[in-house]
């Protein structure tokens, strides 16, 4: 197979996946393409960097998720971006008894969704990054530059967030 | 110990804390009820959000991946087509050949010569492009203000796109002479001259209302305005745009110009005359070292040319001394008494009696007629070599399109969401089909330019030619609305030729929808390119 027909197969494959991805970091779905076409571009280029062995799935969102942050960067300095973490810290809640987890059946997915699009950017990004790109707390703090922690507290701070919205509109 | 933050717990739930503080939260959670609540939860909660968040409706259609196009792709393209157009027309030619009275005005340039070979075999390529572009040329005073008017246009739709344009044009006008020499410009809104007496060593571009030109130029001359009168001497090339046009001076090189009247007066030209506009004259004082090239509705040699003289117009009158051949296409090509050729005379014309010559004038070679066939032209639609043109024609249009879509798997998808970005194809094409060969004038201007100028006439050429397969490309897709998606591009762009074909041979209507759809096709391939550019610029 040519390096052509290897690469369309695998951008027909993963294409919806890092549109996504796109999606849930930009909060766009018209970025999210302009996005996705960015980041094939990208990959395309360094086609022949990339290590058969290793999967492409992770090597194009890992790509893709860079080319987002570097969009989302460009828009606002680092600091804006992620907030203060003492400050978020003491704003953190706990759940209630029934977290997300109990209100979201299937057909909520579309609530949800609409609800992270909501996020400010600080709290959507480590969330997609954390649920949709299953990146781990040590990945995305370094991929956002902060630390481990106010990973966690961003996490925390968005899920609480979005237990708040979606409450709000049952 | 006290109950950990939520933090801690949504971190623990996450797997991401620490293996000490792991063990402490669950020595801790065996004996507090409300923190195995709290992780129990906030487990559901990681689990029921990635699910959400990968269900989101995505139905939209995977759009293609246009690799980016590469120099390769383009030579291919280029020699692609040159291939199809010569073998289109070697199979014109047999086919001719066995059909009575072949069809010579298809071929201009017959003749044994390798480059006229190559070059009626371009012409045979972009039939219509060249066609176009004559009459492009011809109004390049007017077409400018168009080009102008079209330009603000796209500017008020797309900034980008008129930024890209404008920077690489003013890139092209201002980087490249200065690689070659140096350059003076001299503006008004009025009257700019350099006296008699007055040298400028460098190529100097002189634009204004009315320019005169009475001193030396020791270099290339560019001067456009409404009039333009050059008596001095200039070593290099003059070209030239305007109403008017006199030069009356000695040029060295070679003379471009383009104007409602271009004449030569007493005029000395080292090289070739390019003459294109309404009334285009070489008066008796006048001599033209090299070729005179003219493009007309009346075209006058009164003077002397040391080689040839190509004349295309409805009247071509010769009067004066060519050393070499006469060839007129035209609707009548008349030699007066005074007339010295001393090669062969050639005209192209509607019947035996538009050719006349003169009792007193010389023909040093053979005079020929080729007659254009007026049976022909009046009852095209019925004769058989009228259909076998159009067959062979749509031969070459669909394997051109064929190589086109397969090198630039992004034209397969175009398509025109609404009337608007019809328009706005329409007037980028026209933009860009004017200013085209403007700017491979004007890149013309230094040697290194040459090369480039006959690139971009090449792939504009081409560009025009095949644009007629992108539009048919579109017109196809529509016509297979069918649920499924379009079938293979072969077969959308086979259906929309076939319409295009037809549309364009209409009687009356048919130059028409020629123009109109050349021009949305070329702006198409344009706005794609424009695209791309920007897409690499914005990132």
């Amino acid at each position: 197979m040519t390096k052509e027909a290897a690469f369309a197969e695998a951008y027909t494959a993963h294409y919806r996946q890092v549109r996504g991805l796109c999606r849930q970091l930009l909060g766009s779905a018209e970025r999210a393409e302009d996005a996705t076409q960015e980041a094939f571009m990208r990959a395309y280029h360094a086609f022949a960097s990339y290590d058969p062995a290793q999967p492409f799935a992770g090597w194009i969102m890992r790509i893709a998720r860079n080319h987002c942050l570097d969009l989302l960067r460009r828009r606002t300095t680092e600091r804006a971006l992620f907030g203060d973490e003492a400050e978020e810290a003491a704003a953190a809640e706990a759940p209630g008894e029934d977290g997300l987890g109990t209100v979201l059946g299937a057909e909520r997915a579309a609530a949800v969704n609409a609800a992270v699009a909501k996020l400010p950017e600080r709290y959507r990004v480590p969330l997609a990054f954390a649920y949709y790109a299953d990146a781990d707390y040590d990945e995305i703090a370094k991929s956002l530059g902060i630390t481990r922690t106010h990973v966690g507290v961003l996490l925390c701070r968005a899920k609480q967030l979005l237990r708040q919205s979606l409450e709000e509109t049952p | 110990m006290n109950c950990p933050s939520p933090i801690t717990h949504s971190m623990y739930a996450d797997g991401a804390l620490a293996a000490r503080e792991a063990l402490l939260l669950e020595q801790h959670a065996t004996t507090c009820a409300a923190c195995r609540t709290r992780i129990e939860v906030l487990r559901q909660e990681s689990v029921a959000l990635r699910l959400a968040l990968r269900d989101v409706e995505d139905s939209a259609p995977i759009p293609r991946f246009a690799p980016p196009a590469r120099a390769r792709d383009f030579v291919v393209l280029v020699l692609g087509v040159a291939l199809i157009g010569g073998f289109s027309k070697a199979f014109w030619d047999t086919v001719a050949a066995a059909i009575p009275s072949g069809l010579e005005w298809l071929n201009p340039l017959e003749s044994g010569e390798l480059y006229e070979r190559a070059l009626s075999v371009f012409t045979f390529i972009v039939y219509e492009g060249t066609a176009m572009w004559t009459a492009t040329l011809n109004l390049v005073g007017a077409a400018l203000v168009i080009a102008l008017i079209a330009w603000l246009a796209v500017t008020a739709v797309r900034p980008r796109a008129f930024a890209a344009v404008a920077a690489s044009l003013l890139a092209i006008v201002i980087a490249l002479p200065s690689i070659g020499h140096a350059f003076e410009i001299r503006r008004s809104t009025g009257l700019v001259t350099l006296p008699a007496g007055e040298t400028v060593d460098d190529t100097l571009l002189a634009a204004g209302e009315t320019i005169a030109i009475d001193g030396n130029v020791n270099g290339d001359l560019l001067a456009f305005g409404r009039s333009v009168t050059v008596r001095g001497n200039v070593t290099g090339d003059l070209i030239t745009g305007g109403e008017t046009i006199n030069v009356e001076g000695t040029v060295g090189g070679n003379v471009i110009g383009g104007g409602r009247g271009v004449s030569l007066l007493r005029a000395r030209v080292g090289r070739n005359l390019y003459g294109f506009g309404r009334d285009v004259s070489v008066d008796a004082a006048a001599e033209v070292a090299g070729n005179a090239l003219a493009f007309g509705e009346k075209i006058d040699i009164n003077g002397r040319i040391g080689t040839d003289v190509k004349g295309f117009g409805a009247n071509v009158t010769v009067s004066g001394a060519v050393e070499g051949d006469v060839e007129g296409f035209a609707g009548k090509v008349t030699l007066l008494p005074s007339a010295r050729i001393g090669g062969n005379l050639t005209a192209h014309v509607d019947s035996m009696d538009d050719l006349e010559i003169a009792a007193g004038a010389v023909v040093g070679g053979s005079v020929d007629t080729q007659l254009v066939d007026r049976e022909q032209r009046r009852n095209r639609y019925l004769t058989v070599r009228y259909y076998m043109n159009q067959v062979v024609r749509l031969g070459a249009l669909f394997l051109s399109g064929l190589l086109l879509l397969w090198l630039f798997p992004v034209l397969r998808d175009a398509s025109f969401p609404n009337v608007g970005a019809v328009l706005k194809a329409g007037g980028l094409g026209l933009a860009a089909a004017v200013t085209l060969p403007v700017a491979a004038l004007l890149v013309c201007l230094t040697i290194v330019g040459i090369p480039i100028a006959v690139l971009v006439f090449a792939l504009g050429a081409i560009g025009l030619y095949v644009s007629k397969a992108v539009i048919a490309q579109i017109i196809g897709r529509s016509v297979f609305r069918a649920p499924q998606g379009p079938p293979h591009y072969a077969a959308t762009l086979i259906t929309g030729l076939l319409i295009v074909v037809v549309a364009i041979n209409l009687p009356g209507i048919g130059g028409l929808a020629n123009f109109v759809l050349t021009l949305v096709g070329f702006g198409v391939i344009v706005s794609l390119l424009l695209a791309r550019l920007n897409r690499g610029a914005a990132v």
